[in-house]
């Protein structure tokens, strides 16, 4: 029977696909890891200490570290340009966790995590560090000169005074890219919400505490590949901390932060819930620092596309209307390669402006 | 060629497989061994270049430095922060302990900071990655074990249900819960945070700072008390274990031809049995090319079917050897080797690959004698080549050994000297066996004749089945050589550490200034000596430089190779310099020589080779200088030797059990258990040859006592003709056994000279060529009885029970045949 011959032929030689099949199945089945929401590290904060209504912030003071509340930012965000116009966008971060475990030789019960970004037309640069509180190779503290400073390993926010600004601010990405930036500004800080608490959803089931520095001058260089480029623009710090902000049923949010060419700041939040409808809210602060409270009613925000990136659908340009404040911004991202891959992949990336006002900015976009 | 007409070929060769399933299932056998063993010796050595190429350390891969802390010192984990701030954020600080197990097993427990790690995905694998967020961000006790490892300790009984519970300090039971997880470069350690180290530890302190690729600081950035040590890995581990690779695959290419021999054997029976049917077919009309075919096919089927369990079968070997394995190489040459993460799918096609290869070497004279066979009318037995042929060769493979001998300058050439060799005794044993068989047939008497009829039995036997007896004769003759080469080296090695280590204790420290100062307080009539050490370079290479005392027990400690009449004067005088047997033949050195050697310091001096000491062992070349030629506070002096004053009452054994455990990383050990723990590492050391080797027999064996049976069956008209005389089933049976035993003396008798010649060429050439060092050959008759028993047991035990169940067979059993 030729047939059977060439079966059993078939099944000879197919033999070293069984093998593979049984490899397959030998194959320890790497445990899942959450991929919500900052990959579900936000979904069981709400143990610490709780924000409440009506609590002012005091600065400097609250400028460093509320180690009783779970979860704590302090973000800057950069749209820099060379001399020859070129977009340098720039990310660094430093956020700070509670775990609430017994303190220890290596434990004072917070834990750090750095992320460092920077891009250009070609390349996008990203580095994420780890670390301990009681190690101290991670902290938000002054120094003993009483300057403040933000670090991880060696990257160092070094502020000349105890405010923010003016300050110094020196990283680099995997050790290939290197940033040295000095950061000025001569405006207030914007605090957001009601006096800086910042409801997420208008029950107050999740909130924190959010202040902005808007208006902040860079200028310094970022070297790549042993070559300095001189870089100045303009940037965004956020300082936000929080014991409830999120639970398991949140999704993840869009954020904007938007430098409009006559000098206004746009700075817009979308929570989106699993059971609650999308949440916007935002501020909108005029060029001499006065800020709006926007609402859901007064926004009126659309994706126009969606781009597939890192398996995700990701809604990469932005139709923005706030009819009362008459703008209507079209937001393109600088360029789609922007996601932040790391144990906690999110997308972070510089955008343009056009539309009723032209500018540069920053969209966030989590939980996708 | 029709398909149909090689498909009916194989329906009759399938349907014959229930007449004759146990040559079937020895050709099989066979392969399956083969493939094991050679599976299991790629996988040991494949994994451990793998490791040393990735330069692997657990769940970390290009590490090729440390950051330490000096003698004394320690690394804090505000020294770990500041380096890490400095820019070093490539730093992994680790924090080692050891558990010791109710059961004696002591566990090597590491704490990495998974922190740091984490910072460094770009260098980890995704699962690891995934896995060490798991362990860190939950901040649960847990600790990874490589599965391998965790299968090893479930079996001795150290961990029940993933738990290892360990009696700490014979206080208080503490439990560690085990996650099995095979992540890169891991071996046999529990890894953890090491957070939760410190925390299940609490003298842990940071034992190292393991730099994952380049240096991110400058080596003089670092503070006064740390410095950076190359790690063994890389190219350098690669070198420095290549012999021991090289000798593992030899080992398991020597099983590989034994069974390949069994298998030609095997395959040799089978198509015997099968002429009759491939008569029949010819007769009808298939060709004997399809025929052919037809045979090769069902090789290429049953190569498939032994490769899959022989990769299985292989790996599980591996995994049971891999810790032993591994220990020899931290112990032997300080390198670091993880457990295995080959692809099975890749095993699997390597096996088959070999057994692919094998098995057509294999099936060549089979299926030429067959073609011969089906191309005649008369099934004759096969034309035997003239004795005279086999004494030809025999005598030019030794004269090939001989020349390679001469002319060998590399382990390769040893390799195939050792290969020439081993055929020269088959060729040997195919020459002897019928002239010995015939003269024990000629002297046996006639009053015999039952014996007499046996005895002219076994000739028959011998020619039928001749692959079989040179396999069997391959093992034999590996096992004698490789069982006295590891006792000489073994006797060598017992007599030379005996007679060096002459203190009554020593002690291991880090901390030696206190040690001392504590040692003088408490213990004034205890005799200190330090040992100091360095590390120095000869010709541009790493050379040890270690002191050596020069009072009269110590100069009759030193166990020599070669050394001047003023050995001991030109050594007080600072003039001559002893120099291990190693350093003297790697670089052709020889007594009375001028070498200059450059100190830690880098100052160069000259020194007149004064003697040539023996340092088993060692990998690393060595060279001992007096006392007074060392610094004082230098770094190096980690031993010391401890002898009671002459006269004086101290009790060593008392300052044993005084001697306080606060300090760090120190041990005390009596020189009695020293040397215990010594031949017991050394024992260890030969574990895995030792185990090939009895493997390798027992499949020789087997084959070979499975092979005569199987031609015992064509003796059934015989047989039946001595049961119609009256001789009992008992008598044949006792006649077979006697049989057995006689061809199976006489192999051993013709490999035993084989074996020592053997081992001589593994002691003087190999050996010499691998490690730089020889020892005499000591042949113990007693070792060699135990192979030869090892051997017989073997073939008895596996013919025994077929050879009586034939026995017991009923006289019209054995008469019915006479009818066929």
């Amino acid at each position: 029977m030729p047939k059977r011959l060439i079966i059993v032929l078939a099944a000879l030689l197919l033999s070293p696909v069984f093998v593979w099949v049984y490899q397959w199945l030998q194959v320890d089945k790497v445990t899942e890891t959450a991929t919500g929401l900052y990959g579900g590290i936000f979904d069981d904060v709400n143990a610490g200490q709780q924000v409440v209504r009506g609590t002012p912030i005091i600065l400097p003071e609250d400028h460093l570290s509320h180690n009783n509340f779970a979860v704590e930012w302090w973000y800057l965000t950069a749209n820099l340009f060379d001399q020859a116009g070129n977009q340098y966008p720039l990310q660094w971060t430093l956020f700070r966790f509670s775990d609430f475990r017994p303190k220890s030789r290596w434990s004072n019960g917070q834990q750090f995590m750095g992320h460092g970004k920077i891009s250009n037309a070609q390349n996008t640069w990203f580095e994420e560090r780890f670390a301990r509180g009681a190690v101290g190779n991670a902290g938000v503290k002054l120094n003993p000169s009483g300057q403040f400073s933000a670090f991880i390993d060696d990257w160092l926010w070094l502020s000349d005074t105890e405010d923010l600004f003016p300050a110094t601010l020196s990283f680099s990405v995997d050790n290939l890219v290197k940033a040295k930036l000095r950061l000025n500004t001569n405006m207030s800080y914007v605090s957001h919400g009601d006096k800086g608490y910042s409801a997420k959803f208008s029950d107050d089931s999740h909130a924190s505490m959010y202040y902005s520095q808007p208006f902040i001058n860079l200028a310094g260089t970022i070297t790549l590949a042993d070559k300095e480029i001189n870089v100045s623009g303009e940037g965004w710090f956020d300082h936000e901390w929080s014991s409830r902000l999120s639970d398991q049923n949140t999704l993840g949010w869009d954020w904007f932060s938007l430098h409009l060419d006559d000098g206004q700041k746009l700075m817009l939040y979308n929570v989106r819930h699993r059971t609650l409808a999308d949440s916007w809210f935002g501020s909108l602060i005029s060029a001499q620092g006065i800020k709006t409270s926007l609402t859901a009613a007064d926004i009126f925000a659309k994706p126009t596309s969606f781009t597939p990136i890192e398996g995700q659908s990701l809604p990469l340009n932005w139709q923005l209307t706030i009819p009362d404040h008459q703008i209507n911004l079209s937001v393109s991202m600088f360029k789609p390669d922007q996601m932040n891959i790391g144990r906690f992949s999110y997308y972070e990336g510089a955008v343009n402006i056009k539309g009723s006002h032209t500018g540069v900015g920053f969209i966030e976009l989590t939980g996708y | 060629m029709k398909l149909d007409a090689i498909w009916q070929t194989l329906t009759v060769i399938f349907k014959g497989y229930k007449l004759y399933p146990f040559r079937v299932f020895l050709v099989a056998l066979a392969l399956v061994c083969a493939c094991a063993g050679l599976t299991s010796v790629y996988v040991l050595n494949e994994t451990a270049k793998t490791s040393y190429a990735n330069q692997s350390q657990p769940l970390l891969n290009g590490v090729g430095r440390a950051i330490i802390a000096k003698n004394g010192e320690q690394i804090s984990v505000e020294d770990y922060a500041a380096l890490r701030r400095a820019g070093a954020n490539n730093l992994v600080a680790v924090a080692q302990n050891r558990l010791e197990h109710s059961s004696d097993q002591i566990i090597e427990v590491l704490g990495l900071d998974l922190y740091a790690m984490m910072s460094l995905t770009s260098l980890l694998s995704e699962p690891d990655t995934q896995q060490i967020s798991q362990l860190s961000f939950n901040n649960s006790s847990r600790y990874f074990i490589h599965p391998d490892h965790l299968a090893t300790l479930t079996r001795e009984g150290v961990v029940k249900n993933n738990e290892l519970i360990i009696d700490k300090d014979g206080s208080f039971p503490f439990s560690f819960s085990l996650t099995p997880y095979a992540g890169t470069g891991m071996g046999n350690q529990l890894i953890g945070d090491i957070e939760t180290v410190f925390d299940d530890f609490p003298l842990s302190t940071i034992s190292y700072l393991l730099v994952i690729g380049e240096m991110r600081i400058k080596e003089d950035a670092l503070p006064e008390h740390l410095f950076v040590r190359e790690l063994n890995t890389g190219i350098n581990a690669e070198e420095l274990t290549e012999s021991f690779h090289l000798n593992l695959l030899a080992m398991g290419l020597l099983m590989f031809v034994v069974c390949v021999f069994v298998m030609m054997n095997a395959l040799h029976l089978m198509m015997m049995k099968r002429i009759i049917n491939f008569k029949i077919l010819r007769q009808l009309g298939i060709s004997r090319l399809t025929i052919i075919y037809a045979c090769l096919i069902e090789l290429i089927g049953i190569a498939l079917i032994a490769s899959f369990f022989g990769t299985l079968l292989g790996l599980e070997l591996s995994s049971l050897l891999s810790p032993a394995v591994n220990q020899t190489l931290q112990g032997l040459y300080g390198v670091y080797v993880g457990h295995s993460n080959i692809s099975l799918l890749q095993l699997f096609v390597n096996a088959l690959a070999a057994c692919l290869i094998g098995g057509l070497v294999a099936i060549i004279l089979p299926l030429r004698l067959l073609n011969q066979r089906m191309a005649i009318a008369v099934t004759d037995s096969p034309s035997v080549p003239s004795n005279y042929l086999w004494l030809g060769g025999s005598l030019v493979c030794l004269g090939l050994t001989g020349l390679l001998l001469w002319l060998s300058d590399g382990l390769v050439s040893a390799f195939i000297m050792l290969a020439c060799l081993l055929f020269a005794g088959c060729f040997s044993l195919l020459y002897l066996l019928p002239i010995l068989i015939n003269w024990v047939s000629n002297i046996t008497p006639v009053q015999y004749p039952l014996l007499k009829w046996s005895n002219s039995d076994a000739l028959r036997i011998s020619r039928k089945s001749s692959i079989a007896f040179c396999a069997f004769f391959l093992a034999v003759a590996a096992n004698i050589g490789m069982n006295l080469m590891v006792n000489s080296f073994r006797v060598a090695t017992e007599s030379w550490i005996t007679q060096r280590l002459n203190a009554e204790a020593y002690i291991y420290t880090n901390q030696t200034d206190d040690v001392i100062s504590w040692l003088h307080a408490n213990y004034p009539q205890i005799d200190i000596n330090v040992r100091q050490a360095e590390q120095g370079k000869f010709h541009q290479q790493s050379l040890q430089i270690r002191s050596y005392p020069q009072d009269s027990a110590d100069q009759l400690a030193m166990q020599f190779d070669k050394a001047s009449q003023q050995v001991w004067q030109l050594f007080a005088q600072g003039k001559g310099i002893l120099i291990s047997q190693q350093l003297a033949f790697a670089n052709n050195l020889s007594l009375g020589q001028s070498i200059q050697i450059e100190r830690h310091s880098g100052h160069k001096v000259n020194y007149i080779i004064a003697g040539i000491y023996l340092d088993y062992g060692n990998t690393q070349p060595q060279v001992l200088l007096p006392e007074d030629a060392f610094e004082k506070s230098r770094q190096g002096r980690k031993i010391l030797s401890l002898n009671k004053v002459p006269g004086s009452s101290a009790s060593i054994s008392a300052l044993v059990s005084d001697f306080p455990t606060t300090f760090e990383q120190t041990q005390i050990i009596i020189t009695e258990d020293l040397l215990k723990l010594s031949m017991q590492t050394f024992d260890k050391t030969f574990v895995i040859t030792n185990g090939l080797n009895f493997i390798t027999l027992f499949v020789a064996g087997f084959s070979l006592a499975t092979s005569i049976l199987v031609i015992d069956i064509d003796n059934r008209p015989q047989r039946a003709l001595l049961r119609s005389m009256g001789v009992s089933s008992l008598a044949l049976f006792k006649l077979s056994l006697v049989q057995l035993t006689l061809l199976s003396m006489f192999i051993m008798v013709i490999a035993a000279p084989f074996g020592f010649f053997l081992s001589w060429l593994l002691i003087n050439v190999v050996n010499l060529q691998a490690f730089y060092w020889i020892y005499p050959l000591i042949v113990d008759p007693l070792k060699l009885s135990i192979v030869f028993v090892m051997s017989l047991a073997v073939l008895l035990a596996t013919t025994a029970i077929p050879a009586a169940i034939n026995a017991k067979r009923r006289p019209i059993e054995d008469l019915l045949c006479l009818n066929d």
